[in-house]
């Protein structure tokens, strides 16, 4: 199942061009590098991402409090509902100011970028496959 | 047991399949982030493309130019030459004794015009100045939309600011090249979640090939300081922006080219206030700019005649200082109402400018007394009507109201642009109709106006346009054809005495054409060639002359380092040799956080270059200095640091 869903990830990679699409196959991909589930349950609250949650196939796209995974910007959906599942941050603000959040993908430097705090996966357990390692700090 | 063992074969056949393909397509997440630096990169979200001929320098393309000035660009805009005027400064159209034109290119930072109250466009003001606050840049060819530009132009240069939002992060950066010259630069940016900032400061020292002509040491050497500052909100933006600095001003006026002491000191203030509603439905902005220079010459031969009350009635003058305040507040309301597939856009715009102009020529002391203001009241409004899938119609409109001062006449300004945008899968066609008036510059009427005998009857210049322009586009590939036909009439001449009208109608057809391909992500080769037949009409000692261009570059990167290679190509200008520039750029990325660069500009030494002569009316002498490289053979050594 899992070679399925990563063929799924690629062959959808290959023809993604849209920007909605390319935002949602990097979405997936840190998603599926952070935890190892098939179906994974993901809170998006980011209006600079909403285009792409149509093309999450993947992703089930569910409540803050139900999440798997929660990619937000915002400050308050850390301190006050999304206390179940893992953070990952859409700003580089919030990744600065919230030590729990696990990385980041914002736009850095006019470049799109991500970034994983070494700390917090260690604390958590997470082991991300090597393709990522560059982005660990 | 024999349905699981298929389909476990069957999708592992499948993903080795396309993990190949991913391979072969450099298909990780680096690649991820690569095509989606390159699809969302900011000018998708600023660029019109129903406003005219679009072409766009990405912050990709930008970063790896190691672009240091808006000059470098002018060479990849069709139908554009780059020059320099006596002054050593940017002007693609100079003719020796003729003024800037505005009208032929202007350019905008972000949404507000940079516009010298004076002397009309502010081309000349940012195309040698650092460039490294600017993000990407949109040319619009062809007589834009008014939504883009209201003050019509052949060519508008839209360059927009780097934005916290997209930078968060510091950068410094260092880089010295050939001549002497060098350029510190620094910014600090951060999105702050209900607001961001962008504060940007560079000192240039720009050293240009020295010429010498019978002892006289002709300069072109710029140095300036630049501050740019922003915070931008979700639907409001504010900036400030200061240039102070100094250049040394080539020939001047001299009469034998033997320039003494030549320079001038600058300071240009720009602030202002923009609103957006979320919807983008209504807009409005206000800017101030405030230019002030002193421009100093001394020469070893005439500067020029001051008029005297006895025989012969005018003596030479040797040394000539002028100091200009130039106040623009420039104010913009723009409104859309969308209706099912019908969406009409209104505005006003109103610019208020002041001139002050004090020159002393020897002992002859001259202020703009009698005319030192112009108001210019607009009005526009743009309809666009999707007819169905395939088909969009456009409609543009503007009147303007130009109320001068003193004995200058008042003018009204009208102005249509007719357009047809044809889509369907893989091919746009895009056609439009223009119809405009190109207002003589405050400048240009100040010296009609101070002859001593007035001559207030300069005409604005009118142009006609038709175009189209066919585009196919796939996966990889982009390939566009430009054809356009310019007739323009009442073009603004100098006849050494005064600004004139010419009689004649001058006629441009021009063809262009565009292949870029896309060798991956982020590698491409961009290929264009284009043609100008121009007719100067029958009063014309040189009637037809057929001018071309085009360039080839390649985007590479090899191992870990980046390249850039181009070579531009200009013929057929009058009198002028062919040009041909290679340049070329390499970067290392030495780590996440350092990366050093090599830049080289004009290294065949075969670039463009210019004509400048002299005529001294007393002696009756010419003095020529032919085949003036306007590009420095120039190789810059930089580095950049991100905290």
């Amino acid at each position: 199942m899992k070679i399925l869903l990563l063929t799924i990830l690629a062959i959808s990679s290959l023809l993604s061009s849209d920007i909605g699409q390319l935002k949602a196959q990097i979405l997936s991909t840190i998603a599926h590098a952070l935890i190892d589930k098939d179906s994974l349950n993901v809170c998006l609250d980011d209006k600079d991402l909403e285009s792409s949650k149509k093309y999450a196939k993947s992703l089930k796209f569910v409540s803050c409090n139900k999440a798997d995974i929660v990619f937000t910007s915002k400050v308050k959906d850390i301190n006050m509902k999304c206390k179940t599942g893992l953070v990952f941050a859409t700003s580089y603000y919030l990744y600065r100011h919230s030590p729990m959040v696990v990385g980041a993908f914002f736009w850095q430097k006019g470049r799109p970028n991500i970034i994983f705090r070494k700390k917090q996966l260690e604390k958590l357990g997470i082991k991300l496959p090597r393709e990522f390692s560059k982005y660990v700090e | 047991m024999g349905v699981l063992v298929f389909y476990t074969v069957f999708t592992r056949c499948i993903f080795i399949f396309f993990f190949l393909l991913q391979v072969a397509y450099g298909q990780n997440i680096d690649s991820l982030l690569d095509r989606l630096a390159r699809k969302d990169d900011l000018s998708v979200h600023t660029k019109k493309e129903t406003a005219g001929y679009l072409t766009i320098f990405t912050r990709q393309d930008l970063d790896r130019m190691k672009i240091k000035s808006l000059s470098e660009l002018i060479e990849k805009i069709p139908f554009v030459r780059y020059n320099e005027d006596s002054l050593g400064l940017s002007d693609p159209y100079y003719q020796p004794y003729q003024k800037n034109n505005p009208a032929r290119i202007r350019v905008y930072i972000d949404d507000r015009e940079l516009l010298s109250p004076l002397f009309g466009s502010g081309f000349q003001l940012f195309a040698q100045v650092d460039m490294a606050y600017i993000d990407h840049i949109e040319v619009y060819m062809g007589l834009p939309s008014y939504e883009i530009s209201l003050e019509p132009a052949v060519v508008v240069i839209k360059a927009y600011t780097k934005t916290g939002k997209r930078e968060n992060t510091s950068v410094v950066g260092v880089s010295g090249g050939t001549y002497g010259t060098e350029d510190v630069y620094g910014y600090s940016s951060k999105d702050l979640q209900d607001y961001s900032y962008f504060v940007y400061a560079d000192y240039r020292n720009l050293k240009r090939e020295k010429l010498y002509n019978r002892g006289s040491k002709l300069s072109r050497d710029k140095m300036s300081n630049n501050f740019y500052a922003q915070i931008i909100k979700p639907n409001s933006k504010f900036y400030f922006q200061a240039i102070k600095g100094s250049m040394d001003n080539f020939i001047g006026s001299s009469w034998d080219m033997t320039p003494r002491n030549l320079s001038t000191d600058f300071t240009n203030l720009f602030s202002g206030y923009s609103y957006n509603s979320t919807d983008k439905s209504l807009q409005a902005s206000i800017n101030y700019s405030y230019l002030a220079s002193d421009y100093f010459d001394s020469s070893y031969s005439p500067l020029g005649l001051n008029p005297i009350p006895f025989p012969p009635y005018y003596a030479p003058y040797f040394s000539n200082s002028v100091k200009t305040k130039e106040h623009l507040l420039d104010a913009k309301i723009a409104k859309k109402i969308k209706a099912g597939d019908f969406s009409l856009l209104f505005g006003l715009r109103n610019r208020y400018k002041q001139f002050d102009v004090k020159s002393k020529k020897d002992s002859f002391i001259f202020k703009n007394d009698t005319y030192n203001h112009e108001d210019v009241a607009s009005v526009f409004t743009e309809m666009d009507y999707l007819f169905n899938q395939k088909n969009r119609f456009i409609l543009s409109l503007s009147a303007e109201r130009y109320f001068e001062d003193g004995r200058v006449k008042s003018d009204n300004i009208y102005g249509i642009r007719v357009g047809h945008i044809y889509h369907a899968g893989d091919f746009t066609q895009k056609s439009f109709l223009f119809y405009g008036k190109f207002r003589p510059t405050p400048y240009m009427l100040l010296g009609n106006d101070s002859l001593p005998i007035p001559q207030d009857n300069l005409d604005s210049e009118e142009a006609y346009a038709i175009s189209t322009k066919s585009i196919w586009k796939n996966k990889n590939m982009t390939t566009s054809l430009l054809f356009s036909n310019i007739s323009d009439k009442n073009s603004i001449y100098y006849d050494l005495s005064s600004f004139k009208n010419s009689n004649s109608r001058f006629v441009f057809n021009s063809i262009s054409f565009r292949n870029i391909y896309m060798l991956n992500d982020i590698d491409k080769i961009d290929f264009n060639a284009w043609v100008v037949f121009e007719d100067y009409g029958a009063n014309s000692s040189d009637r037809y002359i057929n001018k071309y261009g085009g360039y080839i570059a390649l985007f590479k990167k090899i191992g870990k380092i980046d390249t850039y290679n181009s070579l531009s190509y200009r013929d057929g200008y009058r009198d002028l040799s062919a040009g041909w520039n290679y340049s070329t750029t390499l970067t290392y990325p030495y780590s996440k956080n350092l990366s050093f660069y090599l830049k080289g500009e004009n290294l065949f030494k075969d670039a463009l270059k210019t004509n400048y002569y002299r005529v001294n009316l007393i002696t009756h002498q010419t003095t020529y200095l032919n085949d003036i490289s306007v590009f420095d053979r120039r190789v810059w050594l930089g580095l950049e640091y991100q905290f």
